[in-house]
C-alpha cells in the first residue's frame, strides 16, 4: 500500500488510522484533565515529570495548562477524530463500495483533503511546543478572551481550522458528487443504503457550515495579528488596563458565526453514526430497516433544520426575546426527525432474529445512549431552563452522551463490523466483548455524574472543579469516581488497540460475506486496493443532466455563497449596532472601486464569450490578464490606503474593508490560477474536457463578479 | 373544519397574539430592557445569514427537483427504448 495514493479505500484507511491516533491523544489530554479535577495541587502520576517545568512543575499541573488540555481535547476529538472517523474514514472507504462506483469522482482532491487534513491536525499539536503553549480558551475560541490570549497557540489554533475547514470543503463537494454521478445503473435513489444517504446529508451540511466559520477564523486572526477589532468592544478593560484597539466590535458576532457550523455539527457528528448503525442493526437483525423512506426524509429535515437552530445557544447574550423565541420553536422542532429516526432503529429490531455479535452489541447501546442524549438534550433548547444549565456540567454531560456512547459506539460498531471486508479476518470477539463493557460503564460512570453536577450548578472549566464554591462541598467523591470511571474506560481501549493490531495479521480468517449482509461492499475481494480508472470528469450523467466538473464547480459556488454571506451578516452586525460609521465614498476611491468593477466584469464577458468562440483561447488569455491587472490594482489600493494611514486597525469600517476586499481578492487570485491551468490544457486535452472548463471556470467568474458588485455597493456607495 | 370554525381559530390566535403581555415574552434575562443597537445588529446578522442560507437551500431544493425530474424521464425513455427493442424482437407481452 503506498503512502501518498489516491485510491478511496487507500485514503480511507489512512483517515482511519490518523484518526484513531487523534482519537487516543484527544483521551490521553483528558485523563490529565480528569487526574487534575479529581486530585488537584497532587502530582500527575508516572508522566507529571515529562510535561515541562511552565506545564506542570513538580509534576503539578498549571491553570494555563488545564485550560489548554481542555480547549485541545474538545478541538481534537470533534474536529481531528470523531468527524474525519465517521465521515473521512467511513465515507471514503465504503462509499462507492455500497453505490458501485470505481472511487471516488475526484480521486486527487481525495488525495488533497487528506494532507490537508494531516496539516491541520499537525499544526495544531504544533502549538503545544510553541512559546505560551496551545491554544487555551476553550473549544469555543470565545473572544475576547481568544483575541488577547498570549502567546501563538490560539493563532496555530485559527490556522489549523482554517486548513481543516478547506480540507472538509474538498471532501464534501468530492462525497456528494460521487453519490449524485457515480451510482451504478439501477441504484436508484431510494435504494441508496441508508448509510450512504446518512453521509450525502451529512456532506452537504459540511459544506454549508463551515464556511462562516472558515469566515470567522478570518477575522478572529486579523483581530489577533493586524490588531482589528471585530470581536473587540469599546472601552474593554482587562487585569485594570484599557486594551489598546480601537473597538467597535461585538464579541457576540464571534458566537452568531460559531455556532451556525457548531451546531449543524452535532448532526455531521450523529447523521453518520445513524448510518453505521442502521447497516448494522439492518444486518445483525437479518431484516430490512423499519421505515427507511422515512428515516431518510427525517435526515433530509433534520439537515434543513439545523441551519435555523443555532441561535440557541446564545440564550445567555440578551440577543432579545424575538430572536429566543423564534430559535426555541426550531430547536424544538428539529427534535421530532432525530426522535423519527431513532424510533425505525428502534423498531427495526422487532420481530428480527438478532444475532448479538461485537458490532451488534455497540449498535444496540447506541440506541439507549443517544437517547439520553438527546432527550436531556431538550432543557436547554429552551431559554428558561437554558439559563441555570448554561456553561454548567449537565451541558458537557448531554454533549458527552451524544458524541462519546452515541457517536464513539456507533464507530466501533462500524469498525468491528467492517473489518472483515477490509482485511479479510475477523477481530477477536472476547477482547471485543470485554472492550464493550468496559466502554459502556466506563462511559456512563463519567458521564452520568455531569447531570448531577450541572444541576448542583457546578460550572465547567474550573481549575479545581469548584471546590472553592458554595456548591463544591462534597463533590470531590464525585470527581474520583469519575477519575476510576476513567482509568476503566481507558483499560478497555487497551483491549480494543490490543485486538485492532493483532487481528489485523492474525486474525481469524473470515469468507467474502461474513454478517451474510445484503449490501454491495461484501460482494467483491477482501483486500482489493487495485486503483481503478475512475469516470473523466467531463462525462454529462444522463439522469441527472451534468457532468462531474460541472456539479462540482456549482457546490464549491454554494459554500463560497456561504463564506460571503458569513461576512456579510459579520458587516450587518458591525454596522447595524456602530454608534458612527464613515461613509464609504469619503474614506475610498470610488474612481479605483468603478475601475477594478470594469476590469472584472471584462474579464467575466471575456471568460462568457470565449465559451462560443473559435478563438477561445486568445481570449482566455486576455482574460487572465485584466484577472491578474484587477489583482494588481487591488494591492496598489492596499498600499495607498495604508500610506494614507488607512489601516485595518483604525476602525471597524476599514476592518471590514480589508477583509471583504481581502478575501475576494484570494477568490480572484484562485480564479486567476484556474484561468490560467485552463488556458494552458486548451492544446492538451479533448474539446469536451475544455468545453466543461470553459463552462465550471466561467461560472466561477460570474460568482466572484457578483460578490465584488455586492461589495462595491457596500463599501464604496453607502 | 367548518368556514366558520377557522375564522373563530383564526380570531382567537390574533387575540390571544395581542393580548400576550409583554412580559410573558420576554427574554427571562433582561426582561426586554435589552433592546439597544447590539441587539438589532445581531438581529439583522441573522436575517442576512439566514436569508443566504435559505436561499441557497432553495437552490438546492431546485436542484433535487430538477434530478428527480430528469431520472424520471430517463427511466420513461429508458422503459420506452426497451419495449420498442422487445417488440421488435416480439417478446412484447400482449
Amino acid at each position: 500500500m503506498r503512502l501518498v495514493s489516491t485510491d478511496h479505500k487507500v485514503i480511507g484507511l489512512q483517515y482511519l488510522v490518523t484518526s484513531l491516533a487523534f482519537l487516543l491523544l484527544g483521551f490521553v489530554l483528558i485523563l490529565l484533565v480528569r487526574w487534575q479535577l479529581a486530585y488537584p495541587g497532587q502530582p500527575i502520576p508516572v508522566i507529571g515529570s515529562f510535561l515541562g517545568q511552565l506545564n506542570a512543575p513538580g509534576g503539578v499541573m498549571m491553570p494555563d495548562f488545564y485550560t489548554a488540555l481542555g480547549a485541545m481535547h474538545g478541538t481534537i476529538m470533534v474536529f481531528l477524530a470523531v468527524v474525519p472517523l465517521a465521515v473521512g474514514a467511513f465515507g471514503n472507504y465504503l462509499i462507492p463500495l455500497l453505490i458501485g462506483a470505481t472511487d471516488m469522482a475526484f480521486p486527487r482532491l481525495n488525495a488533497l483533503s487528506y494532507w490537508l487534513y494531516l496539516l491541520s491536525g499537525l499544526v495544531m499539536l504544533a502549538s503545544f511546543f510553541l512559546p505560551g503553549g496551545a491554544a487555551n480558551t476553550g473549544w469555543t475560541a470565545y473572544p475576547p478572551l481568544s483575541v488577547i490570549a498570549l502567546g501563538h497557540g490560539q493563532t496555530a489554533w485559527l490556522i489549523g481550522m482554517f486548513v481543516l475547514i478547506c480540507s472538509s470543503l474538498v471532501a464534501s463537494i468530492n462525497t456528494i458528487v460521487t453519490i449524485v454521478q457515480l451510482r451504478a445503473p439501477g441504484m436508484t435513489w431510494m435504494r441508496l443504503p441508508f448509510f450512504v444517504w446518512a453521509q450525502l446529508v451529512t456532506a452537504f451540511l459540511l459544506l454549508l457550515a463551515f464556511p462562516p466559520l472558515q469566515g470567522a477564523a478570518v477575522l478572529q486572526l486579523m483581530d489577533r495579528v493586524l490588531d482589528t477589532s471585530f470581536f473587540m468592544p469599546t472601552g474593554l478593560v482587562v487585569s485594570g488596563m484599557p486594551v489598546p484597539v480601537s473597538g467597535g466590535g461585538a464579541p457576540i458576532l464571534w458566537q452568531h458565526l460559531f455556532w451556525f457550523l457548531a451546531h449543524p455539527e452535532v448532526y455531521v457528528l450523529i447523521l453518520p453514526a445513524f448510518g453505521i448503525v442502521a447497516e448494522v442493526i439492518a444486518s445483525s437483525t437479518r431484516k430490512p430497516l423499519w421505515g427507511y423512506r422515512g428515516m431518510v426524509y427525517a435526515s433530509l429535515f433534520m439537515a434543513f433544520m439545523s441551519f435555523l437552530v443555532w441561535a440557541h445557544h446564545m440564550f445567555l447574550t440578551g440577543m432579545g426575546p424575538t430572536m429566543s423565541a423564534f430559535f426555541q420553536v426550531t430547536t424544538m422542532i428539529i427534535s421530532i426527525p432525530s426522535v423519527v429516526i431513532l424510533s425505525s432503529l428502534l423498531l427495526s429490531l422487532y420481530g428480527g432474529s438478532i444475532r448479538f455479535t461485537v458490532p451488534a452489541m455497540f449498535a444496540l447501546a447506541f440506541l439507549p445512549m443517544f437517547g439520553i442524549g438527546g432527550l436531556t438534550g431538550l432543557p436547554l433548547g429552551l431559554a428558561a431552563t437554558d439559563i441555570p444549565l448554561h456553561d454548567t456540567y449537565y451541558v458537557i454531560g448531554h454533549f458527552h452522551y451524544v458524541v462519546a456512547p452515541g457517536t464513539l459506539f456507533a464507530i466501533f460498531a462500524g469498525i468491528y463490523y467492517w473489518f472483515p471486508r477490509v482485511t479479510g479476518r475477523q477481530m477477536n470477539v472476547a477482547l471485543g466483548r470485554i472492550h464493550f463493557w468496559g466502554s459502556l460503564i466506563g462511559m456512563n460512570g463519567v458521564f452520568l455524574p455531569m447531570f448531577i453536577q450541572g444541576l448542583a450548578g457546578v460550572n465547567r472549566r474550573l481549575y479545581d472543579g469548584g471546590r472553592s464554591y458554595a456548591f463544591g462541598d462534597g463533590i470531590g467523591a464525585s470527581y474520583s469516581g469519575q477519575w476510576w470511571s476513567v482509568v476503566l474506560l481507558g483499560v478497555a481501549q487497551l483491549f480494543f488497540i490490543v485486538n485492532f493490531v493483532w487481528s489485523v495479521k492474525r486474525g481469524a480468517r473470515t469468507g467474502p460475506n461474513p454478517w451474510e449482509a445484503t449490501t454491495l461492499e461484501w460482494t467483491e475481494t477482501p483486500n482489493d486496493t487495485g486503483h481503478r480508472v475512475p469516470p473523466s470528469a467531463a462525462d454529462r450523467r444522463p439522469d441527472t443532466g451534468v457532468s462531474s466538473g460541472g456539479l462540482g464547480m456549482w457546490l464549491l459556488i454554494a459554500s463560497e455563497v456561504m463564506l460571503f454571506g458569513a461576512l456579510f451578516s459579520a458587516y450587518a452586525l458591525l454596522r447595524v449596532s456602530a454608534t458612527s460609521w464613515p461613509s464609504g465614498r469619503d474614506v475610498l476611491s470610488i474612481h479605483d472601486g468603478i475601475m477594478n468593477t470594469s476590469f472584472l466584469c471584462f474579464t467575466v464577458l471575456l471568460w462568457a464569450y470565449a465559451r462560443s468562440s473559435p478563438r477561445a483561447r486568445r481570449l482566455m488569455g486576455v482574460s487572465s490578464l485584466a484577472a491578474a491587472w484587477f489583482v494588481i490594482r487591488t494591492l496598489l489600493e492596499y498600499r495607498t490606503a495604508v500610506s494614507q494611514g488607512l489601516l485595518p486597525s483604525s476602525n471597524t469600517f476599514l476592518a471590514m474593508y480589508f477583509a471583504l476586499t481581502g478575501v475576494h481578492l484570494v477568490h480572484v487570485f484562485a480564479g486567476l490560477i484556474a484561468s490560467l491551468w485552463a488556458w494552458r490544457g486548451v492544446a492538451r486535452v479533448s474539446e469536451a474536457t475544455t468545453a466543461g472548463r470553459l463552462r465550471a471556470i466561467s461560472l466561477y467568474w460570474i460568482f466572484v463578479a457578483v460578490v465584488w458588485l455586492i461589495m462595491f455597493v457596500l463599501l464604496y456607495l453607502s | 373544519m367548518t368556514r366558520f370554525r377557522l375564522i373563530c381559530v383564526f380570531m382567537a390566535t390574533v387575540l390571544l397574539w395581542r393580548a400576550t403581555d409583554a412580559t410573558l415574552l420576554a427574554c427571562p434575562i433582561c426582561f426586554r430592557m435589552d433592546e439597544g443597537p447590539v441587539s438589532d445588529g445581531v438581529r439583522a446578522a441573522v436575517i442576512v445569514l439566514m436569508t443566504v442560507t435559505v436561499a441557497v437551500l432553495g437552490c438546492f431544493g431546485a436542484f433535487v427537483v430538477r434530478l428527480a425530474r430528469t431520472e424520471n424521464r430517463e427511466r420513461g425513455t429508458a422503459n420506452g427504448e426497451r419495449r420498442t427493442g422487445n417488440a421488435e424482437r416480439g417478446t412484447e407481452p400482449a
